[in-house]
């Protein structure tokens, strides 16, 4: 077992084969050795985040791990329509918690989470037109109508493709 | 595993992990004392040099009674001069005590007892004037005017006195104008004095905007940076708050359309799409294959940027490569890429739409009429008329009519309609190209070419339609093959049953369809 320090100070044991998902673990744990009672901690992962990545990491921790090189994922990685429907149930969370559950997966280096996290924030986008986007992120327009004017005309190209 | 296992992580782990962060800080904090060395020195001076303008002992701070016992010590000549440099010393001088207790330096009549005449005797205009005022000025004008008067007058030698009046009088008119050079010098050397510890306290502080400045880098520096094992600054969770190399990944799902709604949103999204990163991945994600061979790596002086390679890829079914042009005019700030593409958001009319060079140029008129020179004497001066460029174009050209007409009803297909359509433009892509080269061997490819592209749109035509009625296409297969296979079943019971009749003498075997059994059905071992 191997205790996690969360940054709000909470104690958090997780199964070996659970942290190991998480590669900032796994590497600590290697640097150490087999050290049961291992307290690790993660000054960047609130409690609430940490046990929801847990929660992946536990679903998934008999998947094979992904590989190290990135562009070994090739076009399967990029691909946002194959989220599988417990993924779908785990991420539906509000976009604070999503984005920190991103910002987690980044920080403990947990890609199959991270991209997970990426997809939905890229359905999210998909489709939407600019004033959506703005109004589902609630992003202010720092643009002048010149300016916006002039981006729509360098971008027209891409439009209904 | 060992029980200070723990320990280790938490303490030395920790500590070397820190160490990096330490070193930083330790190392901005000396650069920063460095470079405010002159921080200490400055304000030290500028106190030493207040205390001393406000604590400054000088001749005129001292008591009157002080004063007069200085100037009891002093000769006459001492006294003017000194009552020349101020005003104030010039009321102290003017008192009766101070010219009570003269003494006079050097007396040109011992036997004198009065002052004025020991003055006069010395030479010392101020003091006659002092010691004798009402006599001066009243009676020196007089005597002046008539000195002038008796020394012009009479040409006999001057007697002594005479002469030592006149002295006296150059000096009494030079001492007023000496007065005042020792009056400005003294405030000379005030001014420069000021100045100079101006200059130098101005001298000393040119280093506060940069301590400031460093100091602010610093600072802001150790926000942004985030240390392994230190809590990062606590940021709002939002989608534009997230670190760039999220935001990349979360691009790498999007389509180009998608791109261009999220720049419009605001600028930071717009720089992040903007960026070459995002749109270099866009290229080897949908065009893989393709941006290989159209931008090659061997393209490094002008490869255009990826943005550009994206749209070129995107908007042209067909690009055949880079231009000649770019080969032969190195100086030419331009790409041209070989590509038939057809723009469908433009105002400009349909024949213009269509275009079969791509080009990117950079930089101003020069660039880019040695582009247009470039390509100019590449593509039409070296044009020949060859009897397999006139085949070539002569075989193709109907066929790409022929082609076009096919092709251009054909909205809604599937891959094998794709291909077609890719092909379609490939060849008109290499005959337009390949029609102004020299070499015009790919010519010949575009007549295969349109012809695979015909059959294509067929078998994607073909195809469509068997998938379209895939459902009724199986039903009737398995009804075929269901009353074929009834059909063969009856025909074989009614070939044993007639063989077993005819074995049994109850069947004439004759005729023709008596053969046919007989040939269909195996005789019957009994």
């Amino acid at each position: 077992m191997v205790k996690l320090l969360s940054s709000d100070n909470e104690k958090i044991t997780v199964a070996q084969d659970v942290a190991v998902r998480s590669m900032l673990i796994k590497n600590m744990l290697e640097d150490i050795g087999d050290a049961e009672d291992a307290e690790i901690p993660l000054p960047n992962v609130t409690a609430r985040v940490l046990k929801k990545v847990i929660e992946y990491c536990e679903h998934h921790k008999n998947d094979p791990m992904p590989p190290a090189e990135e562009d070994e994922l090739g076009d399967e990685r990029r691909r946002s329509d194959d989220i599988d429907e417990w993924d779908a149930d785990y991420i539906d969370v509000e976009q604070e918690l999503l984005f920190e559950i991103i910002l987690a997966a980044n920080y403990m280096d947990i890609k199959p989470l991270l991209d997970l996290g990426c997809k939905t924030v890229a359905n999210m986008i998909k489709g939407k037109t600019t004033e959506e986007i703005r109004k589902t992120f609630n992003i202010t327009c720092d643009f002048t109508a010149e300016e916006e004017e002039q981006i729509r005309r360098e971008n027209e190209w891409a439009e209904d493709r | 595993m060992t029980a200070s296992a723990p320990r280790l992580l938490q303490a030395d782990t920790v500590k070397f992990a820190n160490l990096e962060m330490v070193a930083h800080q330790f190392g901005t904090a000396a650069l920063l004392l460095a470079s405010i060395y002159s921080w200490p020195y400055t304000i030290c001076k500028g106190i030493t040099y207040l205390h001393a303008i406000r604590r400054r002992r000088t001749l005129l701070t001292l008591p009157p009674e002080v004063l007069h016992c200085i100037m009891d010590h002093l000769h006459a000549e001492d006294i003017v001069k000194l009552a020349a440099t101020r005003q104030q010393l010039c009321l102290l001088v003017d008192s009766d005590l101070v010219w009570a207790s003269l003494i006079f330096l050097m007396t040109a009549d011992p036997r004198a007892t009065d002052p004025t005449d020991s003055a006069v005797g010395v030479g010392l205009c101020s003091c006659v004037i002092r010691l004798a005022q009402p006599v001066v000025f009243i009676i020196v004008p007089v005597t002046v005017a008539l000195a002038i008067t008796f020394l012009l007058s009479v040409p006999v030698p001057v007697p002594v006195a005479h002469k030592l009046f006149i002295a006296m009088l150059v000096k009494f008119l030079l001492a007023g104008q000496l007065a005042t050079h020792i009056l400005h010098a003294a405030k000379l050397a005030t001014v420069a004095h000021h100045l100079g510890t101006l200059a130098l306290l101005l001298a000393s502080v040119y280093s506060w905007p940069h301590t400031l400045c460093k100091s602010v880098t610093y600072l802001r520096a150790l926000q942004r940076r985030r240390f392994p094992l230190q809590p990062w600054p606590r940021i709002l969770c939002t989608l534009i708050a997230l670190p760039a190399e999220i935001l990349c990944r979360v691009t790498d799902h999007l389509h180009a359309e998608d791109l261009a709604q999220l720049a419009a949103t605001c600028r930071r999204f717009r720089a992040l799409v903007d960026s070459n990163a995002v749109w270099a991945s866009l290229v080897q994600r949908d065009f893989a294959t393709r941006a290989t061979r159209v931008f090659p790596a061997s393209i490094t002086r002008r490869k255009p940027s990826a943005k550009y390679q994206y749209r070129v890829l995107a908007d042209s079914a067909a690009v055949v490569g880079p231009c000649a042009c770019a080969r032969d005019a190195p100086r030419a700030s331009a790409c041209c890429y070989t590509a038939f593409a057809y723009e469908k958001r433009t105002a400009a009319p349909w024949y213009r739409r269509w275009r079969v060079t791509w080009r990117e140029i950079h930089g101003g008129w020069p660039a880019v009429l040695a582009t247009i020179r470039a390509h100019a004497r590449t593509h039409l001066y070296q044009v020949l008329l060859t009897p397999a460029k006139l085949a070539g174009v002569v075989l193709a050209a109907p066929l790409l009519f022929i082609a076009w007409l096919r092709l251009r009803r054909m909205t809604a297909h599937g891959v094998w309609g794709h291909l077609a359509r890719d092909l379609y433009l490939s060849s008109w892509a290499i005959l337009t190209d390949a029609a102004v080269a020299l070499d015009a061997h790919w010519l010949l490819v575009t007549a295969p070419m349109c012809v695979l592209a015909l059959a294509l749109r067929d078998a994607d035509r073909v195809f469509g339609w068997m998938w379209r009625y895939r459902h009724a296409l199986v039903q009737s297969a398995v009804r075929i093959v269901v009353v074929v296979g009834a059909l063969g079943s009856a025909a074989s019971v009614l070939a044993m049953g007639a063989q077993l009749l005819a074995m049994h003498g109850k069947m004439p075997v004759s005729g023709p369809w008596a053969r046919v059994m007989v040939k269909a059905v195996p005789p019957v071992q009994v």
